[in-house]
């Protein structure tokens, strides 16, 4: 497990295997085979975004993800962005701010998982196509909620907390 | 000011860096390549489906190798027109037309003369509730067509 950076200051992502989350992800949200497949697999969970075939769900997938790098691209080249507009709190009904928060940027059905360090930096623990409601109906998606919670528990592990805001989350 | 948190997690960061960019940089200099290569993958792959053929009879009926094709439904393949004519034929599809050239005086023309045309009829209809006949009686037969298609689109427009 490794923490590499993403060219996007202050934004540094997972690496498990040979590729990081993010260049993972990516590479598969434009892979039209892969997509095909996952979407033939998929078909029925289409119709609550009013999507009617496999082919757009392919094409609208492609689309979304490059729309994803281009808002990427822009905090590449302006540094002085905020990645808060980026990220939003992973579940919608927490309100106060935690340790180590879970958050997730949503684009259309597309995420992207982190995990925010403090105000204005994350790193990606990884994404998902959810075309479910909640996280645990789909098997991708409780994958990338363990995946965040391993993730989380490594950070804690390696000191990053600050003393008086650990002593508060341990209380 | 840095903070502990922030620091110890800098500690666990290293050198090394994301490949997602390079792989974007790469696609928005080939972007029209990449993209003509995508909607092909795609329209083969709905092909493959329809025709309920699998990669390796596609493979076979082109005569080209299996990882060919597996790259060309990967859409990262600059395609000649050789082998779009190949998968056109065993698929028994169209995946590319050439258009007609049209020199840019002729188009220029067609596009005042539809700008002309909608001009009357914005002027027309607002001004002017007898703007049905005086158009129809003032432009020749053929003019009928499109009168009937303005009428629809101003229904249209009314029914939203």
């Amino acid at each position: 497990m490794k923490i590499i950076n993403t060219f996007v200051p202050r934004l540094t992502v997972f690496k498990f295997h040979s590729k990081d989350e993010l260049e993972r992800n990516l590479d598969l949200w434009a892979d039209e085979k892969y997509l095909y497949t996952f979407f033939e697999k998929n078909e029925e969970s289409l119709a609550f975004f009013k999507v009617k075939t496999i082919k757009e769900a392919v094409l609208k997938t492609i689309k979304q993800a490059r729309l994803i790098q281009e808002r990427l691209y822009e905090y590449v080249q302006d540094g002085s962005k905020n990645l808060d507009e980026l990220f939003q709190n992973l579940d919608d009904n927490e309100y106060h701010e935690t340790i180590l928060s879970k958050q997730k940027s949503k684009q259309y059905w597309l995420r992207l998982y982190a995990i925010k360090i403090e105000t204005n930096h994350y790193v990606i623990t990884g994404g998902a196509k959810k075309l479910v409601h909640k996280m645990k109906q789909s098997e991708l998606t409780i994958k990338e909620k363990q995946t965040i919670e391993k993730c989380r528990n490594y950070l804690l592990d390696n000191g990053v907390y600050d003393a008086d805001s650990f002593y508060e989350f341990i209380l | 000011m840095k903070t502990e948190k922030l620091e110890n997690f800098q500690k666990l960061v290293s050198n090394e860096e994301s490949g997602w960019l390079g792989k974007f940089l790469h696609y928005k200099s080939n972007q029209k390549m990449l993209d003509n290569s995508s909607k092909v993958a795609v329209n083969v792959l709905e092909a493959l489906r329809a025709k309920k053929m699998s990669q390796k009879e596609l493979a076979e009926k082109m005569n080209v190798s299996a990882q060919q094709i597996n790259k060309i439904v990967r859409g990262k393949q600059n395609l000649t027109f050789g082998t779009i004519g190949k998968l056109e034929d065993a698929l028994g599809i169209t995946l590319m037309e050439i258009i007609d050239y049209k020199s840019v005086n002729n188009i220029k023309t067609n596009a005042i003369q539809i700008n002309a045309i909608q001009k009357t009829k914005t002027e027309k209809i607002t001004l002017n509730d007898s703007f049905s006949n005086e158009f129809i009686k003032k432009e020749s037969s053929h003019m009928r067509v499109v009168f009937n298609v303005l009428i629809q689109l101003t229904s249209f427009q009314k029914a939203i």
